[in-house]
């Protein structure tokens, strides 16, 4: 990996009673498109929030560009850009106000990216902010944390409101700032086909805790699911090598496997006298069976 | 020429996808379509094209660049090797299909000579 633009060492973050993450360590470099999921409470937005500076860790420490996101300077927040859930917009404004009150802050503004997202996306500019509909202030929002060309992109579930043409149209737009320039790109999401094609990466999130953070190839190419049909009543459990899961109903069973060596199915078929088939799993099925 | 590489790229399969990029540039050259020579377009072409990650694909051309599948040119695109084809490789990318044709039939449990009997009708029903 390229030098690290996001670190994480042990962060851990606690509401009340509640923990919120539970010493997550990972890094990000630039270049890389990170799918962050876990289901609802998981603690994905307070992974988001403590790398953009927002939340302070109860223990460990969170990093970007090198300085501590809890301290970082006006020249490291300007290379952030952020979506975050709770926009902070200002209801009263008409968009193309807003977009110019914002546009203010940077002397590296892209006027022309932000216009031609709205005009794309077609929001209205003359419209309030107030009443525009939750999809397209969602596209707002998106426009606004681009207009800086940031160089760290957090995403706290950037489409949720997006239709799904705006969606694809949302995730080539990612790929096409991927090209023009090497960034680093955090977003988390539900919807996990969208993560398919344009991460290189995955975090999963499950009570605090990092269970995943790896390579989305390597996720393919080492997990696999072994359906098995044997002849006999199969043991309580079958002890393979790299079980992720084991469901086993009398002489049938499914095992999810990870691991770089590929199964021997001949040796496996005569020790238990049984018929296995292996298969691939895609990233939908593979986070399902991770967060199920 | 700067070809228009047309890949099927399906992200919801368990194929890893610069293993799909990999496997069909292989088969385009098996199959003739792609020439020793032919130039391929840039990564964030095809990264663009295909909406995936740019880096996605530059593994696969590393990849190919590694297997002689590809080469390498200063300050210009990737072209094609040309040694890029060789007979065994021919075979060894239809493995991926019959590993699945052999797949499917063990689960609709249809025995080997059925199967057999079946591939072989199929054949020769084509070449008529």
């Amino acid at each position: 990996m390229t030098e690290a633009t996001i670190e994480l060492d042990q962060v851990s973050i606690r509401y009340r009673r509640h923990v919120a993450l539970d010493g997550v360590s990972a890094r990000a470099g630039a270049g890389d498109i990170i799918g962050l999921v876990g289901r609802n409470g998981a603690g994905k937005s307070t992974l988001l929030e403590a790398i953009a500076g927002l939340r302070l860790p109860d223990h460990g420490g969170a990093r970007v560009f090198g300085q501590n996101s809890a301290q970082l300077d006006g020249r490291a927040r300007h290379r952030i850009g952020l979506v975050f859930q709770d926009d902070e917009l200002f209801e009263w404004m008409p968009v193309w106000r807003h977009l110019d009150v914002v546009a203010s802050f940077y002397n590296n503004w892209q006027t022309d990216r932000v216009s031609d997202l709205l005009r794309d996306w077609q929001v209205p500019l003359d419209q309030r902010v107030g009443n525009l509909s939750r999809g397209q202030r969602q596209m707002l929002a998106i426009a606004l944390a681009l207009g800086h060309d940031p160089e760290v992109l957090l995403l706290d579930e950037p489409v949720s409101a997006l239709d799904p043409v705006a969606r694809q149209d949302f995730l080539a737009r990612l790929v096409d700032l991927a090209c023009d320039s090497e960034r680093t790109i955090v977003f988390s999401t539900h919807l996990i086909g969208d993560l398919e094609r344009i991460t290189n990466r995955l975090w999963l999130l499950s009570r605090g805790r990092l269970v995943i953070d790896e390579e989305t190839d390597q996720l393919r190419e080492q997990t696999r699911r072994l359906t098995i049909r044997a002849q006999h009543e199969l043991p309580d459990t079958l002890g393979l090598a790299g079980t992720l899961r084991e469901r086993i109903e009398g002489r049938n069973a499914q095992v999810i496997i990870k691991s770089a060596a590929e199964p021997d199915l001949s040796t496996l078929e005569s020790r238990l006298e049984a018929r296995v088939e292996m298969e691939r799993l895609g990233l939908e099925s593979l986070c399902l069976e991770y967060l199920a | 020429m700067n070809s228009v590489l047309l890949l099927d790229i399906n992200p919801a399969s368990g194929t890893p996808l610069y293993r799909q990029i990999v496997d069909q540039v292989r088969r385009l050259v098996s199959g003739g379509q792609l020439q020793a020579g032919d130039e391929l377009p840039s990564v964030r072409e095809l990264a663009r094209r295909h909406a995936i990650n740019p880096m996605t694909v530059s593994k696969a051309y590393s990849l190919m660049e590694a297997e002689g599948v590809v080469e390498r040119q200063r300050g210009k695109p990737m072209r094609i090797g040309t040694n890029a084809v060789s007979a065994d490789s021919r075979l060894e990318q239809l493995d991926e299909f019959i590993d699945r044709l052999v797949l499917a039939a063990r689960q609709l449990d249809i025995d080997d000579a059925t199967l057999l009997e079946t591939l072989s009708r199929k054949l020769k029903g084509q070449k008529q």
